[in-house]
């Protein structure tokens, strides 16, 4: 009988163990997401590009007749009364500009690579008489929140999304 | 010569020893089956702060930040962080990681970020390139099955002259490719970053896995792989292994950060 309650309250405890570990162990890594990275590669299961964020609503009538881009000034105007940076600039009176131009150009103005998207694209302009900020610029540091002369918004000319935006100092 | 008494049970004592140690087992198993779920619960669905009233940004002040960071060279930083609802009240909040440089304030930074007036998230990334201009691109809604999950951010340099961010989400990610830019960081930073002046909240969320990159050949440039813990251990100050930390808005504009190590 003491051998069976020696072997019973040893079972009990590797079994306590065995349970405690599990748990533990999903603790520390939820949803088997893999704990170490390794390298610059995708997860352990596919994921789905986010893409850009939707900005312009292409008109139906420019789509189908294949035209670009496919929105006009006006739609531009109206989707920056609702637009975050355009209205911060709206609130410090800054000058708008807005041009359809091709990608080329807009790349070599801001410094940056529009070769995967539309050929036009749409760039917004924001200018000061003297250096501003923009509140929805993000910044590690509030010594380091840069100052701009000019900030910029760049949509594609087909999508209407909206691909870059920034400042200049 | 004193009597030895030895200690004996009956069979009857030893089955109801038997029995009681096997309840008391039956609870210690459902405490550590239990505590578990509520530790998970904590990263992203029960505690949410809210600030009443702050002073965070707009134009004549500063953002707000809870943030960790470390000081050292580096070309480039991972972490893992648990994606939760950001509300940006009428400003914007953003849970990143940042590769800088404080004395040239030139830095590449990624996460995921919520702004006043979209009613959903995004991934972002940001960086100022070798003529001071600011660039960021911000991706579609983030998925609702990326929340509750971590987002492994890196940010990396990619060649001498060039820097890379990716962003791997649950369900999505966004990987917008190379930018020119020579950033040479002397701090990597991971935290929130909140603008704005009233109506922000946010649930609690972890940096797990924090690791940096270095120009070590062993590695190259190309070698995107980076710093395994022992060279983490070196680099921090604290020899800190790896860094679990909690960032905790609380009233007003304090911003507390808790560090713990694992």
């Amino acid at each position: 009988m003491k051998r069976l309650s020696a072997l019973g309250l040893i079972l009990t405890f590797a079994a306590l163990l065995v349970a405690a570990s599990t748990a533990m162990s999903s603790q520390a890594s939820p949803n088997n997401q893999p704990p170490r990275p390794l390298g610059v590669t995708n997860p352990n299961h596919g994921t789905r590009p986010a893409g850009h964020m939707p900005a312009i609503q292409p008109r139906q009538t420019l789509v189908q007749a294949r035209q670009v881009p496919t929105f006009t000034l006006a739609d531009v105007n109206a989707y920056l009364q609702t637009d975050a940076v355009a209205q911060d600039a709206a609130r410090q009176h800054l000058t708008r500009t807005i041009t359809f131009i091709s990608a080329q150009s807009v790349g070599k103005m801001i410094n940056d690579d529009f070769s995967q998207d539309a050929p036009i694209l749409c760039y917004v302009e924001f200018t000061g008489k003297q250096p501003f900020t923009l509140n929805e610029v993000k910044s590690p540091s509030p010594s380091s929140m840069p100052r701009f002369t000019k900030a910029f918004e760049v949509f594609d000319g087909v999508t209407g999304d909206l691909l870059t935006w920034g400042g200049m100092p | 010569m004193p009597r030895t008494r030895e200690a004996s049970f009956s069979d009857s004592q030893e089955w109801k020893l038997i029995v009681t140690f096997f309840v008391v087992s039956i609870l210690l198993m459902t405490f550590f089956l239990a505590v578990p779920r509520q530790a998970m619960a904590n990263v992203g669905a029960i505690h949410t702060v809210s600030l009443p009233v702050y002073s965070c940004g707009g134009v004549g002040s500063n953002h707000c930040y809870g943030v960790d960071d470390w000081r050292g060279g580096n070309t480039g930083a991972y972490t893992s962080i648990n994606v939760v609802q950001l509300h940006a009240g009428n400003g914007i909040m953003n849970n990143s990681v940042w590769a800088w440089n404080v004395d040239t304030k030139h830095w590449m930074e990624a996460g995921y970020a919520v702004i006043y007036n979209h009613n959903y998230e995004f991934w972002y990334w940001a960086y100022i390139d070798n003529n001071g201009t600011y660039h960021e691109r911000d991706s579609g809604a983030i998925n609702s099955g990326d929340f509750g999950n971590e987002a492994s951010v890196y940010v990396w340099q990619s060649s001498s002259t060039s820097w890379q961010a990716a962003i791997y989400g649950w369900v999505t990610n966004y990987l917008p490719g190379s930018v020119t830019a020579s950033i040479k960081p002397n701090y990597i930073q991971i935290g929130q970053e909140l603008g704005g002046t009233s109506g922000s909240s946010a649930y609690t969320a972890n940096w797990n896995y924090n690791e940096w990159r270095g120009s070590n050949k062993k590695h190259g440039q190309s070698d995107p792989c980076l710093h395994s813990s022992p060279d983490i251990t070196n680099y921090i100050a604290n020899a800190i292994f790896l860094l679990h930390t909690i960032i905790r808005r609380e009233k007003h504009t304090q911003i507390k950060k808790e560090t713990t190590t694992l």
